[in-house]
Parts: structure tokens; sequence; C-alpha cells
């Protein structure tokens, strides 16, 4: 599936908000250990991401000099620039793609999902049940089972090697419909009759009551969807055929066969696929761990 | 984010559902309205999740070579043949089903106890609690096709940081990460770990923070250590969000692909090629999809019944 | 509306059972002649050329369309595992390039599957000569009695060696070993002065095997039997090449657990002698190292015979639902020219196919390109079987591996692979006859 991300968990998020009971570390020697504790782990955590910067900014042979030197001893961006000049690794083009998709991709889950969720929140009609029981048996499924079928299927809609077949076919978030219905249902329905009495319709009340209530949950879905469909690489691997359709994960990978030892070159691709989610994460870093806090609490 | 993970929660909703309380008070509207709110999701649902779902099955009672120009009922061969013994796919199957074991069995319990422990460090009031969280989970954004070159990079046994510092440490032999047995368990596991213990410990750490502070009070009163305060009111109070964490992880460990396809090609000689490594190499590169669907349907199958039996553990305890 | 539903998908499968998508064989290319001289047009060319021999091929690209202003050529280079993964998918789907190039010991595969078309309409077009190519080389278009491809280079595996380090260890650099005997001899004098001097890659599913094929057809063995259904690498000459090349790590001649990349690097940075492997993969990547003093000769003789595994990259015609006779003119148009100029080609580092273009000056300028050529009467192709890279490279190279990795003897490493390649020969001898 198009933003299935089959080696990572992925998210289910209630809408039940954590409680913020937070203990005190005992004295002056326990808050020493937790920050020591926490400064290693995050050493761990850090320094790889760093080497990867370094290590762009290095020359070939400096890349693999031993012992290892932090601070490249000679400043370059030819890795840089050798990967941008290759006319058969366009890494714009590819990092062009990888926005394009995941941004097409995000809004489309938050437009289906959310006038999804709100029939499913608000309104009794025939089938509801069983749509919604439909929708959250998906939910346990694992995403490999759609593969191979909707390969095919791809196929058949002639979408093989083009950008709609990243952005639809993983657009049907279960996921999204659930966390978002959960939430709706949450809200207070006062104002929603308030509107009907003054002559709304459904489809104002939901554009101008419901989801401007919504912005928090739309927002953690719409940062899970782009970080699903941006780290996606399964499925572009297969879907996808000229290189100058490839998105950023698919076409980095095909770099460790054409740079091999060219550490540099690698390393700027990476630093590249990373950065722009990096700076994503740390605006809403927010939102992201939220949403993933919910996901555990009791339901 | 179509994937698909089996938790509790939802299944509760369904309950939910089926009780017939969706909000208090619904509205009736037109009768259409709400087929016409559902329908663009719909749409996309049916022809891509619930069609293929269908079809795979379909094809997986089939001979589907993509270039075949018939492709022959063959009722459930392809499954039988994964049953064979001494046949080659059955042979290849099991032993990549026996990758994903390994995984899953290495890399769980390092992914329930890490995460847990951080968690508890950081359920504590202190300055730049936010930051650190935000560190930990950072790796977590990242795609894998990053992390499988970065790491391959740091993992070299020749030219790698680790091997790099691990020689200046006065270790003669340099590490063959990610090319031989037992090494190669090690960096696949070390390395998932190093992407996702953030994800699971923020997971627990919005546990703990739901946890009663009376409870440890009372513990206190009791004349409780901390270990047998974590031992007596943490964990029980943290069944739940354990039972959760441990489905998804034991579903995202066995779901492993990119960790083996970028580090090590599921080298050495297929040691770590994992179920999904070559379900897609059968079904998408040598285009045998019948086989290929045949042995997604097995394994999604062992995948749901373990999911089912953690949830029956998990209501169990509950009540 | 769970039948409403459900009827949807139903439908939705019914319509997608009813149209599987058989390659239509029925097209066939049109007969043309003389060079393309209609309006500018662009033609998609595929192939795997993502390490240094793309900037090569871009360069001749750029050169013809110079030469025939109307033609221009837009290749797409992906890693060549995915290159097989999706040129025949986007043929079934009818996003097929106009012509690619591939391995010759996959042409057999693809000619099986209709996903490449054969080239006899063109044989008079193109001007193809058997007496230009050596007899393995011209037999290795040939599948079914249809010509299907067009042989460009050939890279036969040859010895690389550092020069700098023979020196050190007392040996001549301007001649290195021919036979076991010097080999062996070689290897242990590096071996008293603490280089390990071959460094055999046991892990590195492309190179790791090749060695070892070599080896065989050194030893007097055969990889397969005529037709294709039987392997025949696990009996006495394949046991006594692998022992040989195990011999290598047990004698301290290699390191143990070896990668490609590894060897690679000890290679140039002087810790190791020798490399065997292919001119298009180590010319220009040893050429790029500043300061490594090196060259190639052909591989020692191990065995009673002489052979190398070579390869083959081949021009092939991918199959269209409909062909344009002016875009098989405007291919040809190029084929023609890249023959003629295929010593451009020899940059790269193999060695073109055509012989008279090994007469040229301009390739005796090649100095290791023409070394790499003074054994190529000797190369070795794999046979022409459907499937055959598949067994070579997911049964027989794994086992190698093993067996090098010191986690299986060497007789029960291919005793192994070939009852596994027994259940992969038969599937694929029924699934391609099928497919006629």
């Amino acid at each position: 599936m198009a933003t299935l991300t089959v080696d990572r968990p992925t998210l289910t998020p209630e809408t039940a908000p954590a409680a913020p009971t937070r203990r005190r570390p005992r004295g002056l020697t326990g808050t020493l250990l937790l920050y020591a504790a926490l400064l290693i782990l995050s050493v761990i955590i850090v320094a790889p991401l760093l080497w990867m910067l370094s290590t762009s900014f290095k020359t070939t042979g400096d890349a693999t000099a031993m012992p290892p030197q932090w601070i490249p001893p000679e400043p370059s961006v030819e890795g840089y620039t050798s990967l941008f000049a290759d006319a058969q690794a366009p890494v714009l083009r590819w990092l062009a793609n990888s926005v394009l998709v995941a941004v097409l991709h995000t809004v489309l889950v938050l437009v289906t999902a959310s006038a999804a969720a709100y029939p499913l929140a608000r309104m009794h009609f025939r089938g509801r049940n069983v749509v919604f029981a439909l929708i959250i048996a998906t939910l346990f499924v694992p995403g490999f089972v759609f593969l191979m079928p909707n390969y095919l299927i791809v196929d058949q809609l002639d979408w093989l090697d083009s950008i709609w077949a990243l952005v639809v076919p993983g657009a049907a978030s279960a996921f999204g419909v659930f966390f978002l219905r959960q939430f709706f249902a949450s809200l207070p329905e006062a104002l929603e009759e308030a509107a009907l009495i003054d002559g709304a319709n459904r489809f104002q009340i939901f554009t101008r009551v419901v989801l401007p209530l919504s912005k928090a949950p739309l927002a953690t879905l719409g940062v899970l969807s782009f970080l699903g469909s941006w780290n996606d690489f399964l499925w572009p691997l297969y879907v996808l055929f000229n290189p100058e359709n490839l998105t950023l994960p698919a076409g980095l990978s095909t770099l460790r066969g054409s740079y091999a030892t060219d550490y540099p070159a690698i390393m700027a691709g990476a630093a590249l696929a990373s950065i722009p989610v990096l700076i994503l994460f740390a605006f809403v870093q927010r939102y992201v761990i939220a949403g993933v806090a919910r996901s555990g609490l009791k339901g | 984010m179509t994937a698909t993970t089996p938790v509790p929660a939802p299944v509760r909703a369904v309950a939910s559902v089926r009780a017939g309380d969706p909000g208090r008070a619904p509205h009736r509207p037109r009768a259409w309205t709400p087929y016409a709110f559902l329908a663009p999701f719909l749409l996309i649902f049916v022809t891509f999740v619930l069609a293929p779902a269908l079809y795979g099955f379909w094809m997986s009672l089939h001979n589907w070579d993509f270039f075949l120009p018939e492709q022959p009922f063959v009722g459930l061969q392809n499954y039988v043949e994964l049953f064979t013994p001494g046949a080659l796919v059955a042979q290849q199957f099991w032993e990549s089903m026996r990758a994903t074991g390994i995984f899953v069995v290495l890399s769980v319990p390092l992914l329930m106890v890490i995460p847990l422990g951080l968690a508890l460090l950081l359920n504590r009031r202190f300055r730049g609690r936010t930051f650190f969280r935000a560190v930990f989970f950072a790796p977590y954004v990242l795609g894998v096709s990053v992390i499988g070159l970065l790491w391959q990079y740091l993992l070299n046994a020749n030219t790698g940081l680790v091997n790099g510092y691990l020689t200046q440490l006065g270790l003669d032999e340099k590490i063959p990460w990610l090319t031989a047995l037992p090494w190669v368990w090690v960096s696949l596991v070390g390395v998932t770990v190093w992407w996702t213990m953030g994800f699971n410990s923020v997971v627990y750490l919005a546990g703990l923070q739901g946890v009663d502070e009376n409870l440890y009070d009372a513990a206190k009163v009791d004349g409780a250590g901390p270990w047998r305060e974590f031992v007596h009111v943490t964990l029980p109070e943290l069944r739940p969000v354990i039972l959760f964490v441990l489905t998804m992880t034991i579903l995202a460990s066995a779901n492993m692909f990119g960790q083996s396809y970028l580090l090590t090609s599921g080298n050495p000689s297929n040691e770590t090629r994992t179920a999904i490594m070559y379900i897609a190499q059968v079904g998408l590169e040598q285009f045998r999809m019948g086989k290929g669907a045949a042995m997604s349907y097995l394994l999604a199958l062992l995948l749901i019944l373990v999911s089912a039996l953690n949830f029956v553990f998990l209501r169990q305890k509950e009540r | 509306m769970l039948r409403g539903t459900g009827a949807l998908g139903l439908a939705g499968i019914a319509g997608l059972a009813a149209c599987g998508r058989p390659v239509d064989d029925s097209t066939e290319l049109p007969q043309v002649s003389g060079d393309y001289d209609g309006p500018p047009i662009t033609l998609q060319f595929w192939n795997g050329l993502t390490g240094g021999d793309g900037p090569v091929m871009r360069t001749l690209l750029q050169e013809f369309t110079a030469a025939h202003p109307a033609i221009r050529i837009e290749m797409y280079a992906i890693p060549w595992g995915n290159f097989y993964q999706k040129f025949p998918a986007a043929v079934v789907s009818g996003l097929a390039p106009d012509f690619g190039l591939m391995h010759n010991f996959q042409v057999a595969t693809n000619a099986a599957r209709r996903v490449i078309v054969p080239l006899d309409p063109l044989v008079d077009a193109l001007g193809l000569q058997e007496s230009d190519y050596l007899p393995v080389v011209w037999g290795s278009g040939l599948f079914q009695g249809q010509r299907w491809s067009l042989p460009l280079d050939m890279w036969p595996d040859s010895l690389f060696y550092n020069r700098r380090v023979l020196e050190q260890a007392g040996l001549d650099p301007d001649a290195p070993p021919t036979n076991r005997a010097e080999y062996e001899h070689a290897l242990e004098e590096l071996r008293r002065r603490d280089i390990q001097g071959h460094w055999l890659p046991a892990i590195d599913p492309q190179g790791v095997g090749r060695g070892f094929d070599s080896l065989l057809w050194q030893m007097g063995g055969e990889l397969y039997d005529a037709e294709g259904g039987r392997a025949l690498f696990g009996e006495d000459a394949g046991i006594r090449a692998l022992e040989w090349q195990h011999s290598l790590i047990a004698n301290g001649w290699s390191p143990s657990d070896v990668s490609g990349s590894d060897a690679n690097v000890a290679f140039k940075n002087d810790q190791n002698a020798f490399l065997w492997g292919g001119p298009g993969a180590l010319i220009n990547d040893l050429a790029k190292v500043e300061d490594l003093d090196w060259d190639v000769a052909p591989l020692p003789q191990i065995g009673p015979h002489r052979a190398a595994f070579s390869g083959s990259h081949q021009f092939v015609l991918m199959r269209q639902r409909e062909f344009d006779p002016d875009r098989v003119t405007a291919v040809v148009t190029f084929l023609r020219w890249i023959m003629a100029n295929s010593i451009g080609w020899a940059k790269a580092g193999p060695v073109p196919a055509r012989l008279p273009i090994l007469q040229q000056p301009e390739f005796a300028e090649l100095t290791a390109q023409s070394h790499v050529a003074e054994g190529v009467e000797h190369i070795r192709f794999y046979p022409l079987v459907p499937g055959i890279a598949e067994v070579q490279t997911t049964i027989l190279y794994p086992a190698i591996g093993d067996a090098l990795l010191g986690q299986i003897a060497p007789a029960d490493a291919l005793a192994r692979a070939t009852e596994q390649a027994s259940f992969l020969l038969e599937e694929n001898l029924t699934k391609y006859r099928e497919a006629r």
C-alpha cells in the first residue's frame, strides 16, 4: 500500500487525554544520575545523525579515515555537488516528488477520513454499523496482504509509474476514520444544534463548526500521514519505474549500488532526506507525540 | 496509514457501535446525506482495501504468473506446496519465516524493556524533559531508507565508525556486523531498537502518567521501596499498555523488511531474508504472484492469531 | 449496505479476473532499412548502467545525437536488479521503453517471457556478421532459432593485481602468476610477509560465485546439462573448484568472512594483492584511486583448462503493443552507429564484442582493456536457459557463500544446492514451455 509502513508500528490513538502526574527525582545525586543517563542515551541517539551530517561535508578519503574525525579536516561540498550533478540520481527531482506525493496524500487522507468520520459519529443511517465494523476490521489485516493485488489493480488503472499509485491507494485510512470519528463523537452537540437552528445544512455545519473545532486531531492525523507517505519505501520501490519518478526513499536505496563507497555522496542524500522531516518534527513534535501517546491509553 | 495493527481499542469501539451509541442525539438527516459524506472514502476503501483483500485470496488459488497467458485455477495447491517437505518454495519460505521469528524473539523483549526504562526516567519532573523526549523519538521519524544507508556506513566492517572505535578500544579483530552470524542479528536488532525505542517509550510514558499517584503514596505508607513500588504498583497499573505495546511490537517486528533489504540484503546466505522480503521477491520480482499471495495470507493468518491471543489475554486480565 | 459494498467489491474482482494481462506477442517488428530521416524523435533506452559505465554511455549518446540530430535518446539507468524487475512489468503494462541493454544470461529468460522481440527482421539492416564475433558471443543472442539480442561487449573475469604489494613481497610486478603453481607460490610469499594476497569474497550476491564458475570450467566441469533440466555443478569438477577456493582461506591466503567491498577496499589500500573481477566493474573504479599501482591480466589457469566467466551486455528491443516503423528505424540507426563506434564504450571498461574493433589502434591505447582482451578467447557464458540467472544467484551462489563462510563442507553445499536447483529448474522448464 502506498503509505504502508510495514517496517514499523502503526498508530491507533484514542482520544482520552493523559492526566499529567509526574514524579520528582530524589535528591541532588538522583538528579545528577538522571541527567547523566539521559545524556548518554541522547549521545547514542544523536551521534549517528551528526556523523551523517559530518560525513556529507567530507572528501571521499576522509570519510573512511581512521581514527574517526568528527570535524571534516577539509570541509567539502563534493558529496552534494556530485550527487546533484549526477544525471542518474536526480535527487532534487526525488525531493520534489516526495513533497508532492506526501502533500497530496495527506490532503486526500484528511478530506476523505474527516468526511467519512462525521456521519459515522453523528448520523443514523442504514448500514452504519456494517461500514464502521468493516473499516475497523481492516485495521487487523497486515498491510502486505494488499501488496500484490493492489499492484495489479494499480496496473489496471494505468497508474503504474505515476504519482497516483502513491497518493491514492494508501489514502483509505481506516485509522484516520476511526481516530476522527472518536473525536467528533466527543464534541458537544450544542454548537451544531445552534447552527442547525440558524438554517445551516449538514455540509456547512461540518466545514464551519466541526472542522474548526478539530484542528488538533486533524494536525496529528495530517502529520502522521505525511510522515507515513514521506518514509514509505516498499511500495514505491515496486510501482515506480523511471528514475525521474522515484521518491526520495526509493531513490536513495538505488544509490547503494552506484555509490558503493562514495560515502559523502550517500550521506548527502541521507541528510537531504532526513533534514526536512527532522525540522518538520521539531515544529510539530507535540502533535506527533500526542498522537502516539494516545494510542496506548486504555480504551 | 492503512496498515493495520490489531489493537484492542478499536475492538471496543466495535462493541460500542453494536450497542448503538454513537452520539447522544443524532439528527436524522436527509437519507442520502451520510452516504454522500462517506462516498469518497468508500470509493478508495473498496478499491484499494476491500477488493484487494478478497482479490489476493482469489489469486492465491491460481497459478498466477504475471507473464503467463493464462492463470489456471489450482485450488489450494499453492498452500499445500508451502507444507510439502523438500519443495524448494517451502524450504525457502520457512527459512524466511525462521528469520522473521528470530528477529521477533530477539527484538521484542528489548523493545519492551528498554523503552520502559526510558519512560520511567522521563516520567520524573525535571528541566528539559520535553526536549529529551523529542530527541529519543527523533530517529523514528526518519524513513527506513535513511536508517539503512546510515547504518550500512556506520557498521561497515572495514571503514565503519563502530569498528573504528572498537579498534581504538583495543579490539583486534574487526567485527563483521553486516556479513556474518551472529553479528547480523545483533546489528538488525540494535538498529531497530535505536530507531523505534522512542516510539514505545512515548506510549509507555502516557501510560505512566495515567497511574494514580495515590497508589504510590499508599505503597509508601506500607513502607515499599522503589523496586516493590515498581513491581506492585507500576507494572499492574501498566498492564493494558504493556499488552498493547507487546501486540504492536510483535506485529511491527514480524513485518520487518527494510532493515534486512538495505543492511544485509538477506545475507549471509539468506539467513536474514525475512518473510516479507521473500514474499516481495517471489511476488513482485519473480512475478509468481499466486505463490506470493498464498504466503501473505498464511503469514497474515498467523499474525491475526497472535493478536487475537493477546487480545483475549488482555480481556481476561481486565475482568 | 453490506450487500451493496460486497457487491461492489465482487464486481471489481470479477472485472479484474476477467482481464488478466498476458503479453500480446502477435506484434512483430517491421522491416526497416536505411537511416532514420524523419521529424525529431525521442527514444527511451533503459539499462542498469548506474556505475562508472553510465556516464560513458551518456557521452556516446550525445555523440550519436550530434551525428544524427533528429534522434534524441533518453537513457534511464536503474540498478540491474531493479531493471530486471521493472522492465518486464513495464512491457506488460504498455510502458515499455524502445530498447534496452541486458546481460547475456537474462536474454533467454526474457525471450521466453516474450517481453523482448526477435531481431531477425533487422539482421540485414543491422549488418550483423557472424565472423565479427567469437562463437560463444555470437551464439549468446540466439535462442530457439531466433536472434533476440545484439552483443555490445564482453567482460571476462580477470586477474587484477596490485603491483606495489607484489613488489613489497619480492615478486615481479611485471609477471603476474599465470598458473596454479605460480599463483600459490605468490600467495605463499605474500603470506610470509603478513599480507593476505587474495581476499576471497564470501558474501556478495553478484561476485561470489563467478570465481567458482571460472574454476569449475577450468576443472573441466559444466554448470548444467544441455537443456537446462539438471544441475551438474555438484559433480567432481565443482567440488574441486570449491575446495580450491576454500583452501585460500584455510591456508591463510585470504581472511574469512570477506565481502566484495572489503576485498576492493583492501586492494585500494595496498592490503590485498589480487582481485578476480570484471573489467567493467573494476577498471574505472581502480583508475579513480590516486597513487594506486595496478594492472590486469587474464585469470591464472588453476585447473587443467583455461576458462574465465564472462558476461556480455546485449541490446534488445522491448515488445510494444504496436511497433512504429519510425521508432524502430531510429533504434536501428543507433544500433548500427554504436556497433561501429563501440571503441568509445571500451572506455567504460568492457571489451567490445566485435572483434574488428579490437584490431583498431585506439583499442591498444586502452592498456587495461587490451590486457583483459588477451584472455578473451577463453571466455565462457552461462548456458542459454530461461531462468538460469535466478538459479545461479538464488541457489548456487548462496551455497558457495555458505561453504566459504565455513558453515558447510564444499561437497555438502554443492549437493544441497543441486537438490534445490532441481526444483527451480523443473519449475522453469514447465513455466517457460507453457509461455511459448
